[in-house]
């Protein structure tokens, strides 16, 4: 059931933020192309695009981390040029990360009032800490104020990211992905937040790529598209399909068009694992999970619920405290991760942290993990550099990687790119599982679409793929079956006809169904 | 429309080779303009100071071949650092690592004099690197094993083990009689041979071999292509199957086993005998060749002749002007801030952008 | 009767030689607690330590003023550490190599410095002067033992120790404070705020530079009173590895220190006592134990996260 905000009179339906041609450009790319549009106040605005559309460096312009190439920003009636952040702290925007910006080991009081400028020299921790809590019951957020931020939950952590605008007092709040790591239910505590807010006069600017929040709560939308505005709609006089339509500027296919293929014999079977993290808390209970040969389990969660910790074991990074992992029957916890890797393929979370030498070339990141293995290495530890590149040739031709040549260092290429690098070097050889981690994460859609053909390649070859992913659309396109993890349990495993989002919603928040 | 222009500065994503040696070359020159700068400063004239350095390093046969000899200490000392620093492994006890194979040197000429002279001097050279490389494990396996801050471990073990030296140098080790910290001098069958009938030792030879060596381990061999994708990224590198663990010993291993050889060599190639302060700091210069260097074997080589040019020089330089020998020291850590400024200032770019409006 | 007096007298010189010899400690250890809590980590206590030694004598043997000399150290601390703040911070060339580069160069400037301005000494001719004396503080020190182990110290000594209680109000109790704490775990967060990220590194690893040159004009004008190579003996080092064994806290960090300390003097007074040990061995003692400080301190858990990390806003 949509949110609505009650109808205000045309006086006080004034814009607060008009955007009048906006430019930016990095290089000779252009990010925002003359974007124009306006903010009424009180609205709950959503900014709608996909992946590199623009939306993060409009929000960027708008906020005061970057500076527009042209065009006007007019904030309250005035026209503003921010040349910093802060600046545009004063004026009454803020803006909540994607990614949080919080320092771990202190707590939320800490990491709300720090340098901000109301506060005086001498700090007073205990007062600050009655004004946040006041903030708090009005707004309906409930959060332990005294608890290192590192040990919060996301949903919590992202209410303080939410306290640091409020504290302040904003008139115009820019939430970036907000709903992402949440699950739906912290998205409806979210959005009654949100309203709340907009009921209180404070207008918000949702950047999005979810056609559902935009239709569920906003009252206008955005759409922007390879960098230019496309549209701007109330958003009662729309519908979820002529959005998307404006989104991609075609007939857009929701769904991947996957062949059934009958699923082969369990190819990887997971069981009873148990583990712990690095700092010692248990990541992992009693985790069961099959992946058959020509078929895709989708394992959804919220990030942060012992997926790293699977995906180290499967990998071979981390050894359970319990637990069995059989691929093809024989047991693979007593190899080394380059044991592991000639049958078992993996796509990690981090790309460049994860997966790749940022200063290595592309073919010695395409032979990482080979490395010691003929033709790339001699019986006497020699490095074949004839093999290696001719491999490295074919394998930038197979996938189509754009790059100035195999010599060419890895940190120059973009997020698409590297994501190639990576499966090139995975699926070079021919391996019986891939585990694959938030695999489309930051790309954007021709990129995305490259990757799931990719996989559609392997099950094909009879390959199954234990794909671990935070986006549901990603989930109930791609898998034949899906798992849901929480808090390090599974929570149920079922064919994709059986289940619909809301209910793999619930599980993903720890909620079971009785009965 | 007037078109208007403003300058930006933004970092450069690679700098090329051509601006690496440019680096390197600007480096130098104000390097010596800031020395020129102390030398007028202390009274002299940078003139007669430079050549008296030139003259003193390469002024007479006899001069090359001195300014070789001095090289050879810290030729192996830089190429023992390379290693660990290519993984990020801060080893700063080379000084420890060449007394400790000093050590094991005269371990066995003290405790082992009967020996077949063919086999004498092979023995004591890997006397040598035992030495080392036992004194290298210990912050080795505490990194690996524990995650123990190498530096501070090294910096530590190397007061520990010259203690110890003194300890040994000043009681069983003595010569008898003398009241200096030395041993008795090592039998004439222990010295290194000389090369071409000159006083350049064979040990010269060994580290330039040792250069090609470090050179073909770490561009062309999978020990050498792990150690530099864990000095890169060691996240990435775990996951890819490289034991880092295994590598944080074997570079401490490497790096140890060539400064203790360098404590063997100076031992059996200069002064045949152990005696305090023998190695004149040469473990602590490695680390600077080793930066000057740019962590590659032949930089290393060359910067270690350079600065056994300086050392070799500022003898004469002494003698012919008021200078004092530590001038040399002083430049030598001058050219490194210096490099790391030239290094920085061009890894960025003034860029004209247009400004539309 | 003489046995009992002479323990009792031992054991005064080696408490009060604790807080004496720690005191040099301490100061490197605190500026670099403040350096490393902004998220830099300073290696070259060492050679601005060394500095700070240097200069401090040299200021005071010309000028016959102690408390100029002081001052000198610490600027002479500052000016090394200058030199690090433009690489590390400014620049943000990797800390270690900055911090070794800088080590080594103070180093050598040290060495020239000294020889070039006394060029003729041997072993036996080495120029001096007369040192602080030791300020005792009035009735407090006429209580028998704990005055002489308390109350009787250098002027600088009492100067560290009212620098912990600052350092930990500054850290603890002030926006300032709050602020630089932040920085070391997540520049991002200020940098959003509107903090310059950069000048406040810079001024905290200033400030390292500052105590560390500090710790060195104890050395050299309240220790000693004269300058030779390597006078800092490795306590630079000894204040890095402290801060690690302290968990980044002031408090920890004076307790280590004054233990250190207590080890350094342990090792001058114990050959009075003729033990049968050689005497190497308690040189050795406080590197030693450095070592086994570092090893306990290897899961310390108050590490800056974004320790050693140059910060870039992307």
């Amino acid at each position: 059931m949509p949110l609505c905000v009650s109808k205000m009179n045309d006086e006080e339906e004034q814009p607060i933020l008009i955007v009048e041609h906006l430019t930016k450009s990095y290089g000779s790319f252009i990010a925002n192309d003359r974007i124009s549009f306006d903010v009424k106040k009180g609205h709950i605005h959503c900014l709608l695009g996909e992946n590199g559309a623009g939306k993060s460096t409009l929000a960027k312009c708008i906020y005061g981390a970057s500076r527009p190439d042209s065009g006007k920003i007019i904030f309250k009636g005035q026209e503003v040029r921010f040349s910093s952040p802060r600046d545009a702290i004063r004026m009454g925007i803020g803006m909540v990360h994607q990614h949080f910006v919080l320092a771990e080991p202190m707590n939320a009081v800490e990491n709300i009032i720090v340098a901000e400028e109301s506060t005086g020299a001498l700090l007073n921790l205990q007062e600050e800490k009655k004004r946040i809590h006041a903030l708090c019951d009005q707004y309906g957020i409930t959060l332990d104020l005294d608890t290192p931020v590192g040990q919060l939950s996301v949903g919590q952590q992202q209410w303080i990211e939410i306290l640091k605008a409020l504290y302040v007092g904003v008139d115009l709040l820019l939430l970036d992905e907000p709903t992402a790591v949440l699950t739906p239910q912290e998205v409806e505590t979210l959005f009654s937040i949100i309203s709340k807010m907009a009921e209180g006069g404070i207008s918000v600017l949702l950047i999005t790529h979810k056609l559902n929040e935009v239709m569920h709560i906003s009252q206008r939308v955005t759409v922007l598209r390879r960098g230019k505005m496309i549209a701007t709609i109330n958003t009662a006089e729309t519908t979820r399909s002529s959005l998307a339509k404006l989104l991609v500027g075609r007939e857009f296919d929701f769904l991947v068009h996957k062949e059934h293929v009958q699923p082969g014999p369990p190819s990887l079977e997971i069981m009873g694992l148990a583990a712990l993290r690095d700092n010692g808390s248990p990541a992992l209970h009693d985790i069961s999970l099959t992946v058959h040969g020509g078929e895709i389990l989708g394992l959804a969660g919220v990030s942060g619920n012992g997926q790293p910790e699977l995906f180290d074991i499967l990998v071979g990074v981390r050894k359970p405290i319990s637990g069995e992992v059989l691929l093809e029957g024989k047991s693979i916890l007593s190899l080394s991760p380059a044991e592991i890797y000639k049958e078992i393929g993996s796509v990690p979370q981090d790309r460049l942290k994860q997966g790749l030498v940022s200063e290595f070339s592309i073919q010695e990141n395409l032979i990482l993990g080979a490395h010691g293995n003929p033709p790339f290495c001699s019986r006497i530890s020699v490095l074949n550099f004839k093999a290696i590149q001719s491999f490295a040739e074919q394998a930038i031709q197979r996938f189509d990687i754009a790059t100035l040549g195999p010599d060419q260092k890895v940190h120059q290429l973009s997020g698409g790119n590297l994501q190639k690098v990576i499966l090139a070097r995975e699926l070079s050889h021919p391996v019986k599982v891939v585990v694959a981690s938030s695999p489309t994460r930051g790309l954007d859609i021709g990129a995305t679409y490259y990757v799931y053909q990719r996989f559609l390649e392997l099950l094909k070859a009879g390959t199954g793929i234990l794909l671990i992913s935070e986006d549901l659309d990603e989930i109930f396109n791609l898998s034949d079956r899906i798992a849901v993890i929480y808090n390090g349990r599974i929570m149920g495993t079922f064919d994709a006809g059986e289940v619909d989002e809301e209910k793999i919603g619930l599980l993903m928040a720890g909620i079971e169904e009785d009965n | 429309m007037a078109k208007r222009y403003s300058y930006r500065i933004e970092k450069r994503k690679d700098i090329g080779i051509f601006l690496n040696i440019l680096s390197i070359i600007v480096a130098l020159v104000v390097s010596l303009i800031i020395a020129s700068g102390i030398i007028i400063f202390a009274g002299e004239d940078p003139k007669n100071v430079f050549m008296a350095i030139l003259k003193g390093a390469f002024g007479s046969q006899r001069a090359v071949i001195d300014t070789l000899i001095k090289s050879t200490p810290i030729l192996l000392t830089g190429l023992a650092t390379i290693v660990p620093f290519r993984a990020k492994i801060w080893n700063i006890g080379q000084e420890g690592q060449v007394y400790a194979g000093a050590m094991g040197v005269t371990f066995i000429i003290l405790y082992f004099p009967q020996m077949p002279a063919a086999l004498y001097i092979p023995v004591l050279l890997l006397a040598s690197v035992i030495g080392g490389t036992l004194w290298g494990y210990i912050p080795g396996i505490l990194k690996a094993r524990y995650n123990v801050n190498e530096i501070i471990v090294t910096v530590m073990l190397n007061y520990v083990i010259l203690y110890l030296c003194t300890f040994l140098l000043n009681g069983p080790w003595q010569e008898p009689g003398s009241y200096y910290y030395n041993t008795i001098k090592f039998p004439d069958s222990s010295a290194l041979p000389f090369l071409f009938d000159t006083r350049l030792h064979t040990g010269f030879l060994i580290a330039l071999l040792l250069s090609f060596v470090i050179y073909f381990l770490l561009w062309k061999t999978k020990l050498g292509f792990e150690i530099r994708a864990m000095g890169n990224n060691p996240t990435a590198s775990r996951y890819k199957g490289i034991n880092t663990q295994r590598l944080i010993i074997i570079v401490m291993l490497i790096s140890g086993a060539i400064c203790g050889l360098a404590g063997g060599i100076e031992l059996l190639g200069i002064h045949h005998k152990l005696i305090y302060g023998f190695s004149s700091g040469a473990g602590f210069t490695g680390i600077l060749i080793a930066l000057l260097g740019r962590l590659h074997p032949f930089g290393v080589v060359l910067a270690a002749i350079f600065f056994g040019a300086l050392r070799n020089g500022s003898v004469a330089m002494q003698i012919y002007s008021n200078v004092s020998s530590e001038l040399v020291t002083l430049m030598m850590g001058l050219i490194i801030i210096v490099l790391l400024f030239s290094e920085a200032v061009f890894k960025y770019r003034i860029r004209r952008v247009e400004n539309v409006d | 009767m003489l046995t009992e007096f002479l323990q009792v007298g031992f054991l005064i010189s080696i408490f009060a030689g604790a807080v004496r010899m720690g005191t040099i400690i301490l100061f490197g250890a605190l500026g670099e607690l403040i350096t490393e809590r902004s998220g830099v980590l300073n290696l070259s206590v060492e050679g601005m330590m060394l500095s700070g030694a240097l200069a401090g004598f040299l200021v005071a043997y010309f000028t016959d003023s102690l408390w100029l000399g002081v001052i000198c150290a610490a600027l002479a601390g500052m000016l090394i550490s200058i030199i690090f703040g433009l690489l590390a911070v400014v620049f943000q060339i990797d800390q270690t190599v900055s911090g070794l580069s800088v080590n080594i160069f103070a180093a050598g400037l040290t060495f020239y410095v000294y020889r070039t301005i006394f060029p003729d000494v041997g072993t036996e001719n080495i120029p001096n002067l007369v040192p602080f004396s030791v300020i005792k503080i009035p009735v407090l020190s006429e209580i028998p033992f704990v005055g002489d182990v308390l109350f009787s110290h250098y002027a600088l000594s009492y100067i560290a120790l009212i620098m912990v209680g600052l350092i930990a109000f500054y850290l603890y109790r002030t926006k300032s404070g709050l602020i630089l704490r932040t920085m070391g775990e997540n520049p991002r967060a200020v940098d959003m705020k509107g903090v310059n990220v950069t000048l406040t590194r810079f001024l905290a690893v200033l400030f390292g530079g500052l105590m560390a040159g500090l710790g060195g004009s104890f050395i050299t004008l309240c220790s000693s009173g004269l300058f030779v190579a390597d006078i800092t003996a490795g306590r630079g080092w000894l204040a890095i590895a402290i801060v690690i064994f302290g968990d980044w806290k002031p408090g920890r960090i004076l307790l280590a220190s004054l233990f250190f300390g207590f080890v350094d003097a342990l090792q001058m007074q114990v050959q009075a006592l003729g033990v049968q040990l050689p005497f190497q061995l308690f040189l050795a003692m406080p590197y030693i134990l450095t070592t086994v400080a570092v090893f306990i301190g290897r899961k310390r858990s108050g590490q800056p996260i974004s320790l050693g990390e140059p910060y870039v806003r992307e």
